[in-house]
This record gives C-alpha cells, structure tokens and sequence, in this order.
C-alpha cells in the first residue's frame, strides 16, 4: 500500500540558472508502474533522486503515503532504489550485500512465527476458545499475533537468511551467494542490486536506468524480467529511462519529460496514438515520426492534405475528430509513424513521389529512407525532406524488394486514418480527443 | 643463401648483443646503488656487535664479537625510557593523526559546504611552509602550557595531531576514486552518514588507512628537530634520536659511547623495517591509490 504525489515540485541547483524541474505534479497510484522518460537532462532522475531523498526539494512537496517525506531521511521514507551502475559493495559477499539493508534496519516489524511458537500459540487458542466469552481479549491478541506475527526490532539472523535466500532463489542467484560482486557478470550484478532492494518491504520501488548498462540482448532479457519481477513483488515502481521502448514495455503509465516539464502523462497507447505534441510524437515511436509542414484544406465535412503536391484524404476517426474540433482550413504539422506509411505501385493523385537512399533490412521489417521529390511545385523550403518507411517484409516480393536500390522511385502515400495534426507555432496536438481534455486545455 | 636470410637474423643478433650490454651497464650501476645504500647499516650493525673498543676504529669486521653494547645500552643509560617515549608518541600520533586526516579527507571528498576550495587552497599553501618556521613559537606555547623539558612527550603528541589534517590530499583522492552512488546506496539501505563511513568507505579505503597510520608513525619516530628542542636537554622528555645524540654528543662521550650508540640506531630501525615489511603492499596501493581506481 503505498501512493506517491508530487505537486508542484521544483529543482533549482544553485550552480545552474536554469531549474532542473520545474512544476511537477503527479499521483502514482498504489501498485502502479510509472516511468519517467525522456532525453538526457531533461530532468527525470533528478525527480527520482528527489523522491528518494538524495536531492534536496526546491519547492513543493512529495507525499509518499500520504505522508510529507520533503524533510525525511531516504532511509526514513521506506524505500527501495536500484541504481543505474548497480552500487554493489565491492567488500561484501552477494550475501551480505543483499542482507545489508536488513542489517541496519532496527526498526519495529512483525516477525512470522516459527513452527514451534506457533503449535503452542495455536494449542493455547484452543484451550482459550473453550470458554471464549471470558477470554475474548486474549483470543484476539492471539489471533492476531498468529496472522501478523510478532512485533520486534530489526531482524533476526533467521530472518535475514530467509529473505536474502528467498529473494536469491526468484532471481536465480543462489549460486552466487557466495561470490563478491567483481566475480559477477553485468546481469548478475543488477539482479544483485534488484535484490537488494527487494528483500525489505518497501513501499516504493524507484528504478535509475538499472539497464542502460547492460549490452542490447541482455537488456531486451532484462525487461521481461522485470515486468514478471512486477508481477511478484507487487509493489509501487517508479523507473527512469531514456529508453522508449523500456519506457513503452514497462509502464503502466508513461510521464515524458523535457528540460524539465512534464510533457504528457499517460498509457503508453495514450502517448502512442494521441500524442499531447511534436515531442511526444517523436520521441516515442521508432524509427521516429515523420513530419510535414502542410496546408490542411477543408473541403465541406471533408479534409484533405497536400504534402509534396499529393492530395491525401483524411479518413476515419481522425477525421471524425477533426469535423467535432471544428478545424478550419489552415497550416498544419503533419505527423506521419513510418509504419503508416504505405508503398504504391503506380504514380496517382495521391502519391508522393520519392527517391531511396537507404534501404534497412532488419529481419522482418524494412526501413526505407527516402528522400521527397524537390521538382515539385507546392514544396515549400523549410519542408522535411527525408521521410523513413517501415515495411513489412512479407508484403514485398522477392523481385520488389531486389528492386529497392539506391536512386530507386518510391510512390507513397499515408493511411488517412493515422494522421496527426500540431500547431506550427505552439507545437501541440490540434485534437482533443474527448470534453474533458478540451475543457482542461480551455483552462 | 641471399642476403634476404642473412639480414634478419644479423639485426635480431645486434639486438641480443645491445640488450646484454645495456642489461650489464643497468645491474652494474644497480649494484653500486645497493653498496652505496647497504653500507652505512652493515657498518653501523658491525659496530654494534663490536666489543674490544667503545671508540671509533679503523677498520669495519670486529675482532671480538658480543651483546655487550647492547646489554649497557638497556642497564647504564635511559635509552629504555627513551624509546618508551618514542613508541609512546609515534602510537598516538598513529591513532590520533589518522582519525583526524581520514575525517578530514573524507570530509572534504564527499561534503560539499561554503569555502571547501578555499579550505582546501589554504591548507595546500601552508603545508608548503617548513614545519621548523614554528619552532619558536611552538616551544613558547608548550613552555607556558608547561609541556616541555621532562614533559615534552604530550607536548610532541600534541605538535604531531595538531596539524595533521593539513595532509589531507592523498586520502582525499583516493576516496575520490570510491563512487559516490556506494554512499546513496548505503543511505537508501538506511545507513546513517557513519555507518556510511565505516561500513561502506572505510573497508574500501584500506590501504589509504594503512598508509595514513604508517606515515603519521614514521613522522615522530625520526623526529629529531622538534624533538631535540621540545625536550630541552630533560632526558625524561627525550626520544630515541635525541637521546642517542645526547649520548655522544661531547668528544669524551664519543670515545666512551659511540658502539653502544650503533646499537641503539639498530633497535631503532627494527619495528620501522618489520611494520614496513608486512605493510609494505598497502603503502604502495595507498601512494598510487589516487590514480588507479579503487
């Protein structure tokens, strides 16, 4: 049980003139997956280091179950931290250093019973429940003490073995209890340091690029651990990476950060198919979007774009939304996924007519990189002129795909459905996808 | 057979040959090093175990051997009481100086507070000063404290303490190689700033403390400048260096002492060689610590 809310939280360093994070505000819901991501200084471990209580805070408060932790000590705010290079003791045995935080706790905990204590708590219960009326009191306390155990300080020599072991054992480490740290391998190492935090019952999980050290195959075993690891432990996580697709794989909700804003918070389908803005939509995603300064041109109820002299129609819910936010005709980013983009065969009225630089064979899908034809007449300068192509490989024949060459002419179009609009100035979505996001925005 | 064959092999012999003749001239300059720095200690243990004379003589391999030296060194004079003051104020200024350094040095590598550069430029510029520039004013204190003549041994303890902390640099750095998020990791396990210390840093450090202890030792075990002007011609507040020096310091003496004075620099010299024989792999590890990481 645990929740963590941060309002209104700012980060000023003294030395820097800028903030590190400004105006942060967000609930994590008990049990919730949240991971902050975005590019290198933008500000995400510094709110983490934060809610550890590694960094002073600025303004604002953080609550960690309901409770104001701005001025308690990391160790007094009962939480767990993996750091990205692992911050193994290098002097102590996997052991020790997984039962270290279990050394130093001398706080109160309920203790489970052993066998012995509890046939004799259990044999007393019965003799109690002969005359319950008159006992009703010591029933109780009995009960309780059954279920919860016994209160004391710190943890028994027992007890540490337990759950060092027990922790060892779900992160297949048992072998190597017994080794230093030096001895271990780099995945080794970081499921240590997950260990570590994992024998405490800590309310929260904060997670500090624990991957980002691991080389790519590893990292991709790595993530699907953690997300059975979640499943285990059941617990509050908060987790940093630069990583979308960790970012995208692991959340349950995704908070995209840039020098320091919150940029959009959301379900990764949420941040995926409505973006908030420009930089949401390109940095989640990957190969990233491909965008297009064009006109949009209502026509009726009807809405067309006309990228590189193409006329593409609007379709589906998109254009739906377009009809509810009353959009005129007017200047547009077009946001276009790779993947929604589709090869013709043929030049037609609504091809963009292409040249291949690159052609990416990655296993089941191709990456075109092309290049928009400059000979048109409605391209305007400022255009972006290389657009990136995902196709899957299956779609193409044999003879298609020995066809794309270097200097090759690709005719594409976009599926009408996935388009996205921004505002060329403020950068932000131009849909609001129900009242309430309108109505917010209004504010 | 072409010259093609031939050549190789030629140069590959020049280069056996210019290896051995360098290797010759490397040992031979080796070796006189050696003789030049083995020397004086063989004489002085010679002339400890030489009993026929108690003066100087002309010639280095005794013609009677014996303990004797050493046996009046330990009955007729004060040299026990010396060398108690010596262990005396070399174990504590071990003890003292390293806590203190280590505090210091750990202080200023992981707390970032107002003036720490200032602090550290400071120390840095005073520690370029000769130590002996404060004599006088050192003895003037002491005296009016009343640590010095047959007092003098907490009067050097205090003198070896008090400025240790000066020498905070090379701990410094090597605390500087132990990664700072060891620290947050600790804390976030719920480690207080000392158990940080001494549960997480201090086993880390430990050739930086072995290093520390052994040179806050050595210091005032060869003092003889501080020492000799401290103790004020007291023999009570003497240590071994001044004591020795006591013992031959007038031309009758020197004729009367001077092989039981090779003896005393003998026992002087073996705990300093046995500490640095056993501890000879930290100091090393502790001295090149800053640049390796730890």
């Amino acid at each position: 049980m645990a929740t963590v809310k941060l309002t209104n939280v700012k980060k000023q360093y003294q030395t820097k003139d800028f903030p590190a994070v400004v105006d942060f505000n967000l609930e994590i819901a008990d049990k919730e997956f949240v991971v902050f991501v975005g590019p290198s200084g933008c500000g995400k471990s510094t709110t983490l280091r934060m809610i550890a209580g590694l960094e002073d805070i600025t303004e604002g408060t953080i609550e960690i179950d309901g409770e104001v932790v701005n001025d308690l000590q990391p160790k007094d705010r009962n939480i767990a931290m993996v750091f990205q290079n692992y911050a193994l003791y290098p002097h102590l045995t996997v052991f020790e250093n997984m039962a270290f935080p279990l050394r130093l706790d001398k706080k109160q905990h309920y203790h489970p019973l052993n066998e012995k204590d509890k046939e004799k708590v259990e044999k007393e219960l019965k003799q109690l429940k002969e005359d319950p009326e008159t006992n009703k009191e010591k029933i109780k306390n009995l009960q309780e003490l059954l279920e919860k155990g016994k209160l004391g300080k710190g943890y028994s020599q027992e007890e540490i073995y337990q759950r060092v072991t027990n922790a060892a054992e779900i992160l297949g480490i048992t072998e190597f209890l017994t080794r230093k740290p030096r001895a271990l391998s780099g995945g080794q190492r970081q499921r240590v340091a997950i260990g570590r935090a994992m024998v405490r019952d800590s309310k929260v999980f904060l997670m500090d690029e624990p991957l980002s050290n691991l080389d790519a195959k590893l990292r991709n075993q790595m993530r699907s651990e953690i997300i059975l690891l979640r499943k285990k432990i059941d617990s509050t996580f908060v987790y940093v990476t630069h990583d979308q697709t960790e970012a995208m794989t692991l959340g349950d909700r995704i908070v995209i950060m840039k020098k320091g804003y919150i940029m959009q918070t959301g379900t990764p389908d949420d941040v995926f198919d409505r973006p908030a803005n420009l930089f949401v939509a390109e940095f989640i995603g990957a190969p990233k979007m491909n965008t297009f300064k064009v006109k949009l041109e209502r026509v009726g109820d009807r809405y067309f774009v006309y990228p590189f002299g193409a006329k593409i129609e609007v379709t589906g819910e998109k254009a739906e939304l377009l009809k509810i936010n009353n959009i005129q005709s007017r200047e547009v980013i077009l946001g276009v996924r790779p993947e929604h983009m589709v090869l013709q065969q043929s030049k037609e009225e609504s091809s963009i007519e292409t040249k291949l630089l690159v052609n990416e064979m990655m296993g089941s899908e191709l990456y075109l990189h092309v290049e928009a034809g400059e000979e048109s007449e409605n391209v305007e300068k400022e255009m972006e002129q290389k657009i990136v192509v995902r196709v899957p490989t299956l779609k193409l024949e044999k003879e298609q795909r020995e066809s794309l060459v270097y200097g090759s002419k690709i005719y594409l179009t976009f599926e009408g459905k996935v388009m996205h609009f921004f505002d060329p100035e403020t950068e932000k979505n131009l849909l609001y996808y129900t009242e309430e996001e309108k109505e917010e925005a209004a504010e | 057979m072409s010259n093609k064959e031939i050549m190789p092999k030629q140069k590959h012999m020049g280069m056996k040959r210019k290896n051995a003749i360098s290797n010759f001239f490397i040992y031979f300059i080796l070796i006189v090093m050696v003789v030049v720095w083995l020397v004086p200690f063989v004489c002085i243990l010679l002339e400890s175990f030489r009993v026929e004379k108690t003066w100087q003589v002309g010639y280095v391999i005794p013609h009677e051997w014996g303990f004797g030296n050493y046996v009046k060194l330990f009955t007729e004079t004060d040299f026990l009481k010396w060398y108690g003051n010596t262990l005396l104020i070399g174990a504590s200024a071990a003890v003292l100086q390293t806590i203190v350094v280590l505090a210091v040095s750990y202080t200023l590598s992981r707390i970032n507070f107002k003036g720490r550069k200032f602090l550290m430029n400071t120390c840095l510029v005073l520690g370029m000063f000769p130590g002996f520039v404060t004599l006088i004013v050192l003895y003037r204190v002491l005296s009016d404290i009343g640590l010095t003549g047959p007092n003098a041994v907490p009067g050097l303890i205090l003198i070896g303490v008090a400025g240790s902390g000066m020498g905070y640099y090379i701990s410094k750095g090597y605390f500087d190689t132990i990664p700072r998020s060891l620290d947050e990791a600790a804390k976030v396990d719920g480690a207080t700033k000392f158990q940080i210390f001494y549960k997480v840093i201090m086993p880390l450090a430990k050739p930086i403390v072995i290093y520390t202890i052994l040179t806050a030792f050595m210091g005032p075990w060869g003092d003889f400048m501080f020492a000799k002007y401290i103790a004020n011609g007291s023999s009570a507040g003497m240590n071994v260096a001044v004591g020795l020096q006591y013992m031959i310091s007038s031309p009758g003496n020197i004729s009367k002492n001077y092989t039981m004075f090779c003896a005393g620099g003998v026992c002087v010299a073996i705990p300093i060689t046995i500490l640095f024989m056993c501890l000879q792999k930290y100091y090393v590890e502790g001295v090149t610590g800053g640049a390796v990481k730890g």
